[in-house]
């Protein structure tokens, strides 16, 4: 059986991304933004926030290279 | 009947070498999910990175390949351990996307989801292969046959007519 688990894994995060709320704190980090991790946050939750934030930063690129 | 692997590894022989000889035995570079987050995001905002990632994605290999060859690169290098990576992996996706969009690549991320009616490629290439081999096969004894008979008629014939010996009558 053929597994990749990239793909496995970007169909969770994707399925987790439906139910979000935007994140607020951000910083920028060469190209790309991230969420501020604070101490107590979850990890699992970081990583989700930080899949969103990437998400989101494509999803402006697209929208700004459409209104072109 | 397959056919047997010859160019496997010897049982025990990753046991042979000293012991943290590899990286891959030693403790990780980067223990925690937010190290190698960094030292990823370090690594990928490099002009030089983003290069190399938009040659390899415009010749059209999926992200997906390409983050699974990353972090088990990563992993054999001593950099994080699998779990770290296995985490990662939507995150180095994302990020590899992005860099995509940047440059205006029309990559393929692989996650499709597989549709049971689809049929893959891979499949399509065996029936066609098997479809080649058998056509050959049967042009190829048809063509063996033919002169076979050919010749046997021919034999015959010859043995017909050279049958006139001293005491045989002709024909």
């Amino acid at each position: 059986m053929n597994v990749n688990p990239a793909k496995t894994l970007y169909i969770k995060f994707q399925e987790e991304l439906k139910n979000r709320q935007p994140v607020e704190t951000t910083k920028n980090n060469g190209f790309f933004k991230q969420p501020v991790r604070e101490k107590d946050d979850d990890t699992m939750q970081y990583l989700y926030d930080m899949f969103a934030m990437l998400r989101e930063g494509r999803e402006e690129i697209k929208n700004a290279r459409s209104n072109l | 009947m397959p056919e047997a692997i010859y160019d496997a590894p010897i049982p025990g022989s990753s046991l042979t070498k000293e012991v943290g000889a590899s990286a891959l035995k030693n403790p990780p570079r980067y223990t925690t999910v937010d190290e190698a987050i960094e030292f990823y995001v370090q690594r990928m905002s490099t002009e030089e990175f983003s290069e190399q990632v938009a040659d390899v994605l415009e010749m059209g290999v999926p992200v997906t390949s390409l983050v699974n060859i990353i972090q088990m690169h990563s992993v054999m290098e001593g950099l994080h351990t699998i779990d770290v990576s296995i985490m990662l992996m939507p995150i180095l996706m994302e990020m590899i996307a992005l860099i995509g969009d940047m440059q205006n690549i029309e990559y393929d991320m692989g996650v499709e989801r597989d549709d049971p009616e689809r049929i893959s490629d891979a499949m399509v290439q065996t029936a066609t292969r098997k479809l080649k081999r058998t056509q050959f096969d049967s042009r190829n004894s048809t063509a063996m046959e033919e002169p076979i008979v050919d010749e046997m008629i021919e034999d015959v014939s010859m043995a017909n007519e050279m049958s006139g010996g001293l005491m045989s009558r002709g024909l």
